[in-house]
């Protein structure tokens, strides 16, 4: 059985349609790279998927269950974690309480003792000597990382990464694909936005391309970058030169 | 259960032990007949509007829903309090100020439906607008709020009843703002007020957390409605949702700090402070004075004057000082 199943699902906003029939199936275990050009409808499927919009047809399901129009904080709570691609901190919280906020909140933790479960957490993305700092006053870099440690927080099944590297330094993206291996091999499954295109094809087992919306090619990252139809997507064919 | 050290709450260190003393200090003054009848009447207002300062910052400050409808709830308390003296319902005098809180969170309650559909500004007017139909409703049924004519409650307890009813109200009120602002209740207020996409993400259910802080305010604010009525007894649609009230108790929350622990009671104080100064010398500038008083926080402590002195905004270099100088005694 998949771990998140999309069957069909579309997304219209107006006259505009970001998703045209998305199917996807993803199955429990690795990273799973997104890609597509910009406006190709990536964060729209994360935000489909989330709850945070509702998709116009098609159905979603995780782990067996359809969870196609729960709310985030319901789907959180089934155990999928995500990033925002534009940061969204608590600002007036310490990095400490901003891991906190969804290690309580999720109620995915039981009995744990949620202090040391976090610095765990603080640990792996290399944020435990900011433990007490106030979320505001990080670096891009941090708080880049604040989001992951926020997403693994809620002890995910399924994690959506999006586009945590953007921005970052060759030298901080090195890090940051080590911390996303590390997590990954702890039994996570990622499902990983990104533009920077080396570090997608380096990380993941299978590269997913959206282009206008829909699934335009489905495999590993070698057989993904010699598609013709990817290949177009990316560089243009006459009109879209 | 887990410290959330981030809140801020000022350095103001134990704060069980210090409301205790304070208590004890304020109960032996009256007691050895320090207090006379203008100060004690001071002291009732001030918890008056320490419990409405505290009140407000906690939907406002602390949940992050600006609200201008408070005193609708004041009101809604002071009223379930006056129409059960005018009916004739006999319940014992702290039943029937916590009925009074009650009245107004189940008010609350009701409204919240509609209400926190909306979100920012659109809120905030939302929340006027209930004030006003709260008024308009007391209005509308003469034969059961006589209306216009105002209601005298009664009241056939002494002097010190009020003073000390006073005392335990205000003072509960701060025992309990500490308590939720240092709970996981707090902690969920301030992630939704922070970032209400990532709070939902983060498994906070929004909607109840924003009901919660809602109701909290409104049956704080009924709580002192329904003992204001009671101290005063006389209320009418007018005193009872008199809207300047509203704007002085922003005022205190702002100029004290609306997200900290101390502002919103060092706000009350203030503003108390400048109320007598502006009504001895310069009979109705009390409002004038609060003015300057706020443009000027505006400008220099854009999150009150605890929320400078505890060192979280960008305090002019006096405050720096000042805050230097706290941090040395404290290390």
């Amino acid at each position: 059985m998949s771990l998140l199943e999309l069957r069909n699902v579309s997304k219209r906003f107006g006259g505009l349609t970001a998703l045209r029939g998305v199917t996807l199936n993803i199955e429990k275990g690795g990273i799973i790279g997104l890609i597509g050009p910009n406006g190709s409808g990536k964060t729209t499927l994360f935000n489909v998927i989330c709850g945070f919009y509702k998709p116009d047809a098609g159905e979603i399901l995780f782990d067996g269950k359809r969870i196609t129009s729960f709310t985030p904080t319901k789907i959180c709570r089934m155990g999928i974690g995500r990033t925002f691609q534009i940061v969204k901190p608590f600002h007036s919280l310490t990095v400490m309480d901003n891991v906190m906020t969804p290690a309580i909140f999720s109620r995915r933790l039981g009995d744990q003792d949620l202090e040391a479960y976090c610095q765990n957490i603080l640990k792996l993305t290399g944020l435990y000597k900011l433990s007490h700092v106030p979320a505001a006053s990080l670096t891009l870099q941090n708080r880049k990382r604040l989001e992951l440690a926020r997403a693994l927080a809620v002890n995910p099944k399924l994690l959506l990464l999006d586009e945590v590297l953007a921005g970052l330094t060759p030298a901080e993206i090195e890090e940051g694909l080590k911390i996303i291996r590390e997590i990954a091999q702890r039994g996570v499954t990622v499902l990983m936005v990104e533009h920077v295109m080396k570090a997608v094809m380096s990380v993941s087992e299978r590269v997913v391309v959206l282009h206008q919306g829909e699934v335009i090619a489905d495999g590993t990252p070698k057989e993904v970058s010699q598609d013709k139809k990817v290949i177009e997507a990316y560089l243009g064919v006459g009109e879209y030169a | 259960m887990p410290k959330f050290r981030s809140i801020p709450l000022g350095r103001f260190g134990n704060v069980y032990v210090l409301t205790i003393i304070c208590f004890a200090i304020l109960t032996a003054m009256f007691m050895v007949g320090l207090i006379g009848a203008y100060i004690s009447s001071l002291i009732i207002f001030l918890m008056v509007y320490i419990v409405l300062a505290i009140s407000w910052s906690i939907l406002s400050g602390y949940a992050g829903e600006f609200t201008f409808g408070h005193i609708g709830f004041f009101g809604v308390g002071g009223y379930t309090v006056a129409l059960l003296s005018f009916h004739n319902i006999d319940i014992v005098i702290p039943f029937n100020i916590l009925l009074g809180g009650c009245m107004a969170a189940l008010f609350a309650l009701i409204v919240a439906y509609p209400l926190l559909h909306i979100r920012g500004w659109y809120f905030a007017l939302g929340t006027w607008a209930v004030a006003e139909i709260a008024r308009t409703l007391i209005l509308g049924f003469p034969a059961v709020t006589n209306a216009g004519a105002g209601i005298f409650v009664e009241h056939p307890y002494p002097p010190a009843f009020d003073y000390f009813g006073a005392l335990i109200l205000g003072f509960s009120a701060i025992i309990v703002f500490y308590k939720i602002i240092n709970s996981r209740l707090g902690l969920a207020f301030v992630s939704v007020r922070d970032n209400y996409d990532a709070a939902r993400m983060m498994g906070i259910n929004t909607t109840l957390y924003r009901t919660i802080a809602f109701m909290i305010h409104a049956f704080l604010a009924g709580l002192a409605g329904g003992f204001f009525a009671q101290y005063k007894v006389f209320v009418d649609p007018y005193s009872a949702f008199e809207f300047s009230w509203i704007f002085k108790v922003i005022v205190m929350a702002v100029i004290g700090g609306a997200s900290t622990f101390a502002g919103p009671i060092v706000g009350a104080v203030l503003v108390l402070i400048f109320e007598e100064i502006g009504k001895t010398f310069f009979m109705r500038g009390s409002l004038l004075l609060m003015a300057i008083m706020l443009v000027v926080v505006f400008r220099f402590m854009p999150e009150g004057i605890v929320g400078a002195l505890s060192g979280r905004s960008s305090a002019p270099i006096f405050f720096k000082k000042i805050q230097r100088l706290l941090k040395r005694e404290s290390s």
